[in-house]
């Protein structure tokens, strides 16, 4: 199976893009399954997505960047030998790390990749009081997605890309708005390469 | 990376309710949004502001409504809808940085207790709740954020 990781802050719309790549790869006729992990030991992304349609294996109560590791593990073992999805999107919690997502997801998958999800809204913000965590959180994806940009001025997104891809190094970053549906073509393509 | 480095970095934490709301209609999530809106500006003038995401979602049978509030400018938003009904499930969460994980639990308490809305939700004991601070589960070298659990479902 292929798996997808989406990561990226609180709130930056990493649920909104899982639906909308879930149901994008559905549509082809793949079979996709998801893995929700919410902060803390209540979750709510689990419901939305049920409530669209959309079924998601839930892992509460931690993170699965550490002391979920073994959850993690059982929950790969278990979707991939009984559900047998085409398709695996993982939603890590909005203060996890893909980096390190990634390392115990790498052996359960054909392949990996790893999607750092930013939020112009709160780009400035981030930058100024939450350097490290924001940058450290984006680093080590495959590729940077700027969303939200419906709510940016005029050229707001394209400096906020350029100042991501100076911090961040070789990774292609590009602003999307998931409520628009503007840079989604971006979206697909770069998930499919 | 040493422990707990990109804990400071992010300073989260999170907190959260779960149950039945009852007799629910359009007057009940209004209720319940103003619940999240009050939550989310409490955080706002606790930390300065609101760096995180309040969510709820209320269903019944594969149906339900999701609403978010990530900005308090744009305030909460709603996806999906639910027709009135008797009884629905309930979830409600915010995680934040930069606040206290306890505080934030009651405020939660309070603002659901304000709303007016009918809930009842696990593991309510009315502030007599203990809180388990001490996630054994959050090991030593996690790096995620450094986000605490409290767990309300502590064996009612
Ligand atoms: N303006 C705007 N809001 C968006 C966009 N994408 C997502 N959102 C909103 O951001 C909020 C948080 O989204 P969500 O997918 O739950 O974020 P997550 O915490 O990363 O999973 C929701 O209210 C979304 O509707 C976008 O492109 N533009
Ligand atoms: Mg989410």
């Amino acid at each position: 199976m292929e798996v997808y990781i989406i990561g990226g802050f609180l709130g930056s719309g990493k649920t909104t893009l899982i639906m909308d790549v879930a149901t994008a790869n559905m549509d082809k006729g793949l079979k996709v399954a998801i893995l929700v992990n919410d902060v803390g030991s209540i979750g709510v992304d689990g419901a939305t997505f049920e409530s669209k349609g959309l079924s998601a294996t839930v892992l509460p109560n931690g993170c699965i960047c550490c002391s979920l590791v073994g959850d993690l593990r059982k929950a790969l073992t278990s979707i991939r030998d009984e559900v047998a999805p085409d398709l695996l999107i993982i939603e890590p919690t909005g203060l996890a790390l893909s980096s390190k997502v990634r390392e115990t997801v790498a052996p359960f998958a054909s392949s990996v990749k790893v999607v750092g999800l930013a939020d112009i809204k709160r780009h400035k913000v981030f930058m100024k009081k939450k350097r490290r965590f924001y940058l450290e959180q984006l680093a080590g994806s495959d590729v940077v997605f700027i969303n939200k940009c419906d709510a940016a001025d005029e050229g707001g997104c394209e400096a906020a890309a350029e100042e991501l891809r100076e911090s961040l190094g070789d990774v292609p970053v590009i602003p999307i708005s998931l409520k628009t549906g503007a840079g989604m073509e971006r979206v697909m393509e770069e998930l499919a390469s | 990376m040493r422990k707990s480095e990109s804990a400071d970095m992010a300073g989260g934490v999170a907190a959260g309710v779960k149950g039945k709301v009852l007799n629910y209609n359009s007057d009940t999530q209004m209720r319940l949004d103003k619940a999240l809106l009050a939550v989310a500006e409490w955080i706002e003038a606790e930390a300065g502001m609101f760096l995180g995401h309040a969510k709820m979602c209320v269903s019944d049978g594969g149906e339900g409504i999701t609403v978010n509030l990530v900005d308090l400018g744009t305030g909460p938003e709603r996806h999906g809808i639910l027709s009135p009904r008797r009884s629905a499930d309930f979830a409600f969460m915010v995680a934040a940085t930069d606040i206290d994980a306890h505080e934030l639990e009651h405020e939660i308490f309070h603002a659901l207790e304000d709303s007016g809305a009918f809930l009842e939700l696990e593991g309510d004991h009315h502030h007599h709740h203990h809180h388990g601070c001490d996630d054994p589960s959050h090991g030593e070298d996690c790096d995620c954020g450094g986000h605490h659990h409290h767990d309300h479902s502590h064996g009612v």
